[in-house]
């Protein structure tokens, strides 16, 4: 492999590991709002459960995929 | 139906063949250069990521345009993203492209260069950026505060790309110029895969990026409702 080919691998690893350090974080952040959702979902459940109204149905209707 | 709820999934996808066949276009199709010989196949990817970046920049300034002129709250996550996107492929352009001048010139570095300069300028002027935002309380002002700077960096593109052409006794090639790509068929063939492709990952990561704020942002509210 000649310094030139060395260089040129280089540069487009540089690329490939950049956009792979990306999907990596934001996996982490992924996770976290899964957490999050999971919290407030159970949350939600523990307010519904004693009989708590959540203040919820004030806001916004969560728009759906459809 | 499919691709308007899954966009960030189709964008991945294309930015991903686009990507591989360009870069395989790259290493085993076009011929070497001339001047340069093997190591001119840098060009393939560090000016489509720059080009991106020009893009992620200008496409924050025009959502920040639309919050100043509309108001509407959405357009300031949008600008944000958007930036973000661009400091992220601007990193990839000074980073490649000192790489590029290591084994052109020399050097990892030539402050001599108007083009390479300008464009550190540009992308620090946009790293500065989230220094600012997150600098002040959350709220309109923040917004607008953010827009009128995200608005101003887009004045450096025009200034940076043209530094080139500009400048006197450089030695940073110049490829497009007036008469068109001064190249042959099949390098700007490949040259134009590698765009679309970088313009692409640009698209997925950015939808991917708003889709993850606006999660965020709706979970924040969701829990302030809770409490």
């Amino acid at each position: 492999m000649t310094t030139a080919e060395k260089y040129v691998t280089a540069a487009y690893l540089v690329v490939l590991a950049v956009v792979l350090l990306y999907v990596v974080i934001y996996a982490f952040k992924l996770a976290r709002l899964e957490r999050e959702v999971t919290r407030l979902a159970k949350l939600a459940a523990e307010r519904r459960a004693s009989g708590e109204v959540p203040k919820v149905e004030a806001a916004e209707p969560l728009r759906t995929a459809n | 139906m499919w691709l308007r709820n899954n966009r960030g999934v189709a964008l991945a996808s294309t930015a991903a063949l686009l990507l591989l066949g360009g870069i395989s276009l790259a290493f085993f199709w076009v011929p070497d250069d001339v001047d340069q010989g093997f190591s001119q196949r840098i060009f393939y990817i560090h000016v489509p990521v720059a080009l991106t970046a020009y893009a992620c920049f200008g496409w924050g300034a025009w959502k920040a345009l639309r919050l100043l002129w509309t108001r509407e709250v959405r357009y300031d996550l949008e600008s944000y993203t958007a930036v973000h996107m661009g400091v992220i492929f601007g990193i990839l352009t000074l980073v490649t492209g000192s790489i590029w001048a290591r084994i052109s010139w020399g050097v990892w570095w030539s402050w001599g260069e108007r083009q390479l300069v300008l464009f550190l300028v540009l992308f620090l002027f946009y790293s500065a950026y989230f220094m600012l935002r997150y600098s002040t309380e959350p709220g309109p002002r923040r917004e607008r505060m953010s827009a009128v700077y995200a608005l101003f960096g887009v004045v450096l593109i025009p200034v940076s790309f043209l530094a080139i052409r500009l400048a006197e006794g450089f030695i940073h090639p110049t490829v497009f110029t007036r008469d068109g790509p001064q190249m042959a068929g099949s390098m700007f063939f490949v040259f134009c895969v590698c765009l679309a492709g970088t313009l692409t990952l640009a698209g997925a990561l950015y939808a991917n990026e708003l889709l993850g704020k606006r999660v965020d942002a709706s979970l924040r509210e969701l829990e302030e409702a809770l409490a």
